[in-house]
């Protein structure tokens, strides 16, 4: 049983500390936009960027334009909307599970996309590898993790009107993830080793897979799942006193949860396929940012979240650029080390308040 | 409710429940361990449907209203607890008027009127910037009966509402559900094990057992001899005059 813990009443409006913090993550997220365009793997003046944004070539380095507009920009724009779409599927899925350790991976969909992967690059095995990935090849990995990710939406889909308990779903989520990932074991124990270096390689993450002509593609669903989102800030709020309350308060609760679990699964396969299977970002980020803002509800929740989200990945876009010697770290490597603290600090947050 | 029974898939908990709850009284629902207090409250909360029998809200069969209808007609109280970080004790009361309010819930300056009404009827207005998440069990009790006041529903269902609080504070919670039925005209069911306590502060009490339900007035069911048998054990002895048990 829980005791009144004395606590002074907030002097300052709630309401006006997270629209301050709002304003700048909005700003932070602009900022690292441009900061992205204008840093890079391959040194290039901030004049000269300006200039080729604005229109006009560089006659001495016409390799420039085309790096800045057929690959920073590109990247900036993923970074920006995954980084959006892998929070706001971790935010919508604490709410639905009430569980603060619910994210994308766990449900397994990132494990379904992995699994359509791992059976084109590796199955297919030799014929295609991404190194030598034509443009067919790589739509072909697109489609196939997309394909495996909506499957196991579906899966879960079709289970969550039989599984009543929500925690039932996020364990076979779990379950899914390990059977996948058995699958793939399988698969990579007989595969050619130039299939499994690409697998490894695309499991590492990559913001700069996705092209100018994939682009379209790529922002489309992951706007379309962001907006999807906005139309369920009311229902979420309402499920956070469980399912019972929300039902009371008129939350079809079935199709609600139906909604939501496809329009996580819609933007988490959508990252997962272009940018490979991105971890922590979607766990963390939540957390962060009702850690700043101070706030639960997702009228404000949502907005600091994609928010956060963005400016997090387009953080570690820079990040990975850093060696500055035309390598590039795979951005796997980076999301973890922002991501394991904040879950470290939850958990030790959650234990200690329950001691108390 | 006409002829209900409750239960899940094909187990029955309760049958032939048949009875009438009216306007402005508060009736407390008794019955023993798994008598199915909760699957009855559950039931006409329509979180689950009925095995059997018809449920009727103001003359409306249950079933034929929208979820949206519902939630204006009934409002809930529930013994889960649950945990949210980042939410006001306002906000919290603030989802009572979800289903009054629009697709984006912003909440009209009635509506901010309706939430500082419920705030203050069940006293808790000096909590309201408070987190949800450091409430005491009681007042965390409070503050889901005034989300229940703001959702300003005719009839509000209460899952015993006095567990897990302190003596006073029960005998506080039931004065308040009073007040909320005599002078806002609210039908108020709750479910206890405070037997006693019902028994003094109620209006009407409906005694549920497998077979239906007995309804009538504490001092009814007292006189008649429902309560004596309805609590029948070798060491517990129900004094009639006292309105009270006794201990062999």
């Amino acid at each position: 049983m829980t005791s009144t813990t004395p606590q002074s009443t907030p002097t300052y409006s709630s309401c006006r500390h997270s629209a301050g913090w709002l304003c700048v993550l909005f700003i932070l997220t602009l900022a690292l936009c441009v900061a992205n365009l204008f840093w890079g793997s391959l040194r290039i003046p901030a004049s000269d960027v300006w200039n080729i944004l604005c229109g006009e070539s560089i006659p001495d380095h016409p390799s420039w334009s085309l790096i800045l507009l057929q690959n920073r920009l590109p990247q900036m724009l993923t970074a920006l909307l995954s980084g959006a779409a892998l929070s706001c599927s971790g935010l919508m899925l604490q709410t639905l599970f009430r569980n603060p350790l619910a994210g994308p991976s766990i449900l397994g969909i990132d494990a379904g996309a992995n699994l359509g992967v791992a059976l084109v690059m590796l199955f297919l095995g030799g014929s295609i590898s991404l190194g030598s990935l034509s443009m067919g090849g790589y739509s072909l990995v697109i489609v196939a993790a997309l394909i495996g990710a909506l499957g196991i939406m579906a899966l879960l889909l079709g289970l969550s009107s039989l599984l009543r308990d929500p925690l039932m779903l996020l364990i076979t989520g779990v379950i899914v993830s390990y059977v996948s990932g058995s699958l793939i074991s399988l698969l990579n124990f007989n595969a050619t080793s130039q299939g499994v270096r690409s697998f490894v390689l695309w499991g590492m993450g990559n913001l700069g897979g996705v092209t100018l002509q994939h682009l379209p593609l790529f922002g489309g669903l992951c706007i379309a799942g962001l907006l999807m989102a906005t139309l369920y800030i009311k229902p979420l709020d309402a499920l956070l006193l469980g399912d019972r309350y929300a039902a009371n308060l008129g939350v079809p609760i079935r199709r609600t949860r139906g909604s939501l679990l496809f329009c996580t699964g819609l933007l988490t396969a959508t990252t997962t396929a272009f940018c490979g299977p991105i971890s922590f970002l979607g766990l963390a980020v939540p957390h962060l940012t009702r850690l700043t803002l101070r706030s639960g509800t997702h009228r404000t929740l949502l907005p600091g979240t994609l928010l956060m989200g963005s400016s997090l990945m387009l953080l570690c876009n820079l990040i990975s650029v850093l060696p500055s010697d035309g390598n590039v770290i795979p951005i796997n490597v980076i999301t973890p080390l922002i991501g394991a603290p904040v879950i470290l600090y939850i958990l030790i947050h959650n234990s200690s308040s329950i001691r108390n | 409710m006409i002829n209900l029974s409750t239960g899940y898939g094909t187990h029955a908990v309760a049958r032939g429940i048949s009875c009438v709850l009216h306007q402005g009284e508060v009736v407390s629902l008794l019955g023993t361990n798994g008598a199915g207090k909760s699957t009855l409250l559950r039931t006409i909360a329509a979180f689950q449907p009925p095995l059997q029998g018809q449920i009727y809200i103001q003359g409306t069969p249950l079933d034929q209203l929208s979820a949206t209808q519902r939630s204006r007609l009934i409002g809930i109280v529930l013994t889960e607890r649950f945990r949210i970080q980042g939410i006001t004790v306002r906000d919290l009361v603030g989802m009572g008027r979800n289903p009054h309010t629009g697709f984006w819930g912003r909440k009209s300056p009635q509506d901010e009127q309706q939430v500082d009404e419920a705030l203050h009827l069940v006293g808790i207005t000096e909590l309201q910037h408070r987190h949800a998440d450091c409430l005491s069990d009681g007042e965390l009790q409070k503050v889901m009966i005034a989300k229940a006041l703001a959702q300003d529903t005719p009839l509000i269902l209460l899952d015993e509402p006095t567990a897990f609080l302190d003596f006073p504070s029960k005998v506080e919670t039931l004065h308040l559900l009073r007040r909320m039925a005599h002078q806002m005209h609210k039908s108020i069911l709750l479910s206890t094990h405070d037997v006693e306590l019902a028994l003094q502060m109620s209006d009407r009490i409906w005694l549920l057992s497998s077979t239906g339900i007995v309804a009538g007035t504490p001092s009814q069911l007292a006189h008649d001899g429902h309560l004596t048998h309805f609590f029948t054990s070798p060491h517990l002895k129900f004094n009639v005059e006292k309105s009270c048990f006794e201990i062999d």
